[in-house]
């Protein structure tokens, strides 16, 4: 069981004894984390990989915006992550499953950020639910320079009148988010 | 309030020795002259699940199929030669509508968790804690993400406004500090004010209702809220119910229906159990 990071969901409830879905009406943006088998490639040989660097960046943001952030990580299948940590599969990227998992979320207020490193199983299957969503889908590109997943994040983001963002180095995911997030209010 | 009632097997009790076995609602009434072997024997050849003193009557209520054992007993203790009913009747399911004066807290009684309701002058009605979940819409499956604001108030997921607007006045009427006397009536009445601050508004409404959503796709491991302490957010009430008597009270497996006890100036029952008090007290408003 991952520990609960500061700041998310379940250690403001915890901390309000509250449920988590009372914990859910201070939500302001979930961020859908791509945790597919890419995402365990290292950035630089011997070092961190994708994943332990986004969530190391997934800690910082939730500590800076504490209760207002909502984690949920996908791969080949989707996992609401309300203790902050992404979990997953590490398998394949199924990126129109996890929008239609965040669906019942649409039209309320809350901002959609989608990171990923890569392209989804279907493009095609990912674009029509991204064009059923009342809510605009921001997209953050987290993968290498001129990597193949970009130009589709690209795509998405314009799908559903979202902004593209791109952080070329991983380790630097908070700060392209947290410009989403200003540019939004 | 007086919790006494006759013993209607008492008339029939010679001053000799004695036992009598008599066939009543759900179960056996078994009496008989007092001696220790026997009611140790009786205690240890009949599980507790299937006996149940009354101590109004000072009679045991034995489950029917243990008849033989208490004509053993009779014969053996006492010299007294019980005939056995002829007809025992087998409990049967039913639906009923029993008026509900005060409901205690639900706790683990040996064969399962379940409350006791004042019901007849007596605690005749035991409603099992998955029955009354049920009620409520408590996902039993799910302990420690069970209690939502729904079941703090009482109403159903699907209720529309003007359904949450009247279980909000219900709930309040039957929780305001100033009318109960239950020790967290407080605490209580907050959490109903909270749920209804919430469930009342249409945004804050949409935007729990997609938590709830999340909450039930994780396992329960992953977050658990603690759900000791919990109690039906209704005390008293009309209830139309079904199920069966076991010995000598009515086993609820299903509520039908849950209503408020009115009076003809049209003011509702409250009831609630003060700290340290011996009963419950009820009260209109």
């Amino acid at each position: 069981m991952q520990a609960i990071i500061p700041g998310s969901l379940s250690s403001i409830a915890k901390r309000q004894n509250q449920s988590l879905a009372e914990s859910f009406l201070s939500v302001d943006v979930l961020l859908i984390v791509d945790v597919s088998g890419s995402m365990l490639s290292p950035d630089a040989p011997g070092g961190k990989t994708r994943y332990d660097m986004a969530v190391e960046e997934l800690k910082r943001l939730q500590a800076d915006m504490p209760g207002q952030i909502g984690v949920v990580a996908f791969s080949n299948s989707v996992q609401f992550c309300p203790s902050g940590h992404p979990t997953g599969s590490f398998g394949t990227t199924d990126m129109a499953k996890a929008l239609e998992f965040v669906k019942p979320t649409d039209g309320i207020g809350i901002r959609f950020i989608l990171i990923s490193d890569g392209q989804p199983d279907s493009a095609e299957d990912t674009l029509r639910v991204a064009g059923t969503f009342k809510s605009k889908i921001d997209t953050v590109y987290i993968g290498p320079e001129g990597g193949h997943g970009r130009k589709f994040l690209q795509q998405l983001a314009a799908a559903s009148g979202g902004q593209f963002v791109q952080s070329v180095e991983i380790a630097e995911l908070a700060a392209p988010v947290l410009k989403l997030l200003e540019s939004a209010r | 309030m007086s919790h006494h009632r006759r013993n209607p097997y008492r008339q029939y009790i010679p001053s000799q020795k004695f036992a009598l076995l008599t066939p009543t609602a759900g179960a056996l009434a078994f009496t008989s002259s007092y001696h220790p072997g026997l009611v140790a024997e009786l205690k240890s050849r009949i599980p507790s699940t299937a006996r149940r003193w009354d101590p109004d009557l000072n009679i045991w209520l034995i489950d029917t199929q243990y008849a033989s054992v208490c004509a053993d007993l009779a014969h053996q203790y006492l010299g007294v030669a019980l005939t056995l009913p002829l007809q025992i009747s087998t409990p049967k399911m039913e639906t009923r509508a029993v008026k509900l004066e005060y409901l205690g807290q639900a706790k683990d009684r040996g064969d399962g968790i379940s409350a006791f309701g004042y019901v007849n002058h007596g605690w005749n009605l035991v409603i099992p804690l998955d029955v009354l979940q049920k009620w409520f819409e408590i996902d039993i499956s799910r302990p420690g993400v069970a209690a939502t604001l729904y079941s703090v108030l009482g109403c159903k997921r699907s209720a529309n406004e003007a359904n949450i607007k009247s279980a909000y006045r219900r709930l309040a009427k039957q929780w305001h500090p100033d009318r109960c006397h239950e020790p967290d009536a407080a605490e209580q009445f907050r959490a109903i004010q909270n749920a209804y601050e919430i469930l009342n508004d249409a945004r804050m409404r949409r935007r729990y209702d997609a938590g709830l959503a999340f909450q039930t796709t994780i396992t329960p491991e992953t977050f658990t809220q603690s759900t000791t302490g919990w109690r039906s957010p209704l005390r008293c009430g009309w209830l139309l119910v079904e199920g069966m008597e076991s010995l000598g009270r009515f086993i609820v497996s299903k509520i039908l229906g849950w209503e408020d006890i009115t009076d003809s100036l049209g003011r509702v029952l409250v009831s609630s159990w003060p700290a340290g008090g011996d009963t419950f007290e009820v009260d209109w408003y």
